[in-house]
């Protein structure tokens, strides 16, 4: 399976009594946007810390270009190419923006082959690629909202990723500041080619950028497939949107948009 | 390298400059009467330095970190009295101390942090507290058991102010170079993440414990070389003094007056507390602490993020050069 980048076998994580992620398996195909969605408390973000490694699953395994990367450490599963962003951004207040991105750059996939001038250099291009240019030399505590949200992908692009996992970039900004960042993330995907995963609550923006998505629901993952496909899925329509004439409005926006 | 152009660099420049001049003249008799101070500020910088590394770069506060500069001090006490102990003083005898202590404190800080650094936040300052202590004992109970009671008096190693002045010299400058370049390499913006968010630092791809474990031990070996200036000038270990808590309080206070996460604040932090100690200890002797205690709480209660903190929040465009 030459095409398919990353992959989850059975994966279950369990806190205390309650099962988060519950033997879960999915595929996402190289250069693909596949979309993870489910209600609040669905295990999307708990299955994003299996994949970067912040949480060891008690069963199951993540295997990233073939390999079996389940033992390894967050640090680690950076170097290789997989970034993150995180739902509760968490930029490096104290640090600038530019400096924000250059550890993204020093420390992920070239880590050990470029030193600290060079991780600048690239942090200036990021910065300018995300639309952070004029704000480099500010402190991270300084930028609002969506300039966040934007630095956290920027340090998440900046590390030359080849899967960028997406938690919940566009919860919390406008309706044009949504455009925006949809616009930013094909560019991601057409001009780097970056697969793409995607948690992702704002029904329509994921609907119209995802290749493929899957639903989550209590832990299991009760659909997957294109977003038509999802929409028009009973159980989907069922437990998670609940109105079946809403989910038809989802599918023809996705034309229009 | 553009290293060589930046204000750090700069400072570092300056200060190696001004204390050699210090020092030239010390030699032909000028400025004795300076050599003293001298000495005191290079080994307060040089201690708030050694600190800033873990503390201030990588935000785990040492609480007991006199504890390294006090067993430098014991490994300075072993070269002077028993394994060089019969020989006169030879510069030999002073680089032997120096690596020995250098070693000693970076081997410990190794072995306690590989436990340790796994714990966050008050935890780690806990630890380090207790290892003071119980570092402070054991090199009692071993001077007692060799029948001295502490402090133990060096031989007399016919040593004069410049001897000490070079040593100290000669500390100051590897202890100003190594914090400046781990403060600007790869190692530093590692650790400013780790200061910053830990967690999101992992993610990002750096190798959290590693790069803690470094600067700890980092940390303790440079407060380690420390303690042999400060023996061979004192001409003495003694336990109770150099694993006082007080000196390791000064450490931190140095850092916190300067500003946390550069390189300038420890320095003006030392400047600032070394003038408050001495105006205060020339003018009302023993009630000096009294007085400095509640000056610094006024002084970082204004100040919360130290002066530099406050200077680059003040004049933004200075940002790039305060480092």
């Amino acid at each position: 399976m030459p095409d398919v980048i990353l992959r989850g076998e059975g994966i279950v994580k369990r806190f205390g009594g309650l099962v988060a992620v519950d033997n879960v398996s999915f595929q996402v195909k190289r250069g693909e946007i596949f979309g993870i969605i489910g209600p609040n408390g669905a295990g999307k973000t708990t299955l994003f810390n299996v994949i970067s490694g912040v949480y060891k699953p008690e069963a199951g395994r993540v295997y990233y270009e073939g390999r079996d990367i389940t033992p390894l450490s967050p640090h680690e599963r950076a170097r290789l190419g997989i970034a993150r962003t995180h739902q509760v951004v968490k930029p490096f207040s104290g640090l600038t923006v530019l400096e924000n991105i250059a550890v993204g750059a020093l420390f992920g996939t070239r880590y050990g082959k470029i030193e600290v001038e060079e991780a600048l250099e690239i942090a200036r291009e990021v910065a300018e690629f995300v639309g952070l240019a004029s704000k480099v030399d500010l402190p991270a505590s300084a930028l609002n909202v969506q300039e966040k949200k934007r630095l956290e992908l920027a340090r998440a692009l900046a590390s030359e990723p080849k899967v960028l996992l997406l938690d919940e970039v566009l919860a919390g900004l406008t309706p044009s500041e949504i455009g925006d960042m949809l616009g930013l993330l094909r560019k991601v995907r057409e001009e780097r080619g970056v697969t793409i995963v995607m948690v992702e609550h704002i029904m329509h923006a994921i609907m119209n950028l995802a290749d493929r998505m899957m639903v989550l629901h209590f832990g299991r993952k009760i659909a997957e497939g294109t977003p038509e496909e999802i929409a028009n899925n009973p159980d989907v329509i069922t437990v998670y949107l609940g109105d079946p004439s809403l989910a038809l409005k989802f599918v023809k926006r996705r034309g229009g948009a | 390298m553009r290293l060589f152009r930046r204000p750090g660099f700069i400072t570092i420049s300056i200060l190696l400059i001004i204390y050699l001049i210090i020092g030239i003249m010390g030699q032909y008799g000028y400025a004795s009467a300076v050599l003293g101070n001298a000495m005191d500020t290079m080994m307060y910088i040089g201690w708030a330095l050694a600190l800033a590394i873990i503390m201030s770069y990588a935000g785990y506060v040492s609480f007991g970190h006199a504890v390294f500069v006090g067993l430098g001090a014991w490994m300075t006490a072993l070269v002077v009295m028993n394994i060089m102990g019969t020989q006169p003083f030879t510069p030999t005898m002073f680089v032997f101390s120096l690596v020995l202590a250098a070693a000693a404190s970076a081997l410990l800080a190794f072995a306690v942090g590989f436990v340790v650094l796994r714990l966050r936040g008050a935890y780690f300052a806990i630890a380090t507290i207790g290892l003071d202590y119980v570092i402070l004992y054991l090199a009692v109970y071993m001077l007692r058991r060799a029948g001295i009671a502490p402090p133990l008096l060096f031989r007399n190693l016919n040593l004069t102010i410049q001897d000490f002045y070079w040593m100290h010299f000669i500390v100051f400058a590897i202890t100003v170079i190594v914090a400046y370049l781990a403060k600007v390499s790869r190692f530093g913006l590692g650790l400013a993440a780790i200061r910053e968010d830990e967690e999101a630092a992992e993610v990002m791809g750096v190798d959290t414990f590693r790069y803690k474990l470094l600067a700890f031990t980092l940390s303790a070996l440079l407060a380690g070389m420390w303690g042999a200036p400060l023996a061979f000038r004192q001409a003495k270990f003694d336990p109770y003094d150099y694993f006082s808590l007080l000196n390791s309080v000064i450490m931190i206070v140095e850092n916190t007056v300067g500003g946390l996460g550069s390189f300038l604040g420890p320095i003006i932090g030392s400047y600032i507390y070394y003038a408050l100690y001495w105006t205060l200890l020339t003018k009302i002797a023993q009630a000096s602490f009294v007085v400095l205690g509640p000056l610094i709480v006024a002084i970082i209660a204004l100040a919360p993020e130290g002066l530099v903190g406050w200077l680059r929040r003040r004049f933004p465009r200075l940002r790039g050069a305060l480092e």
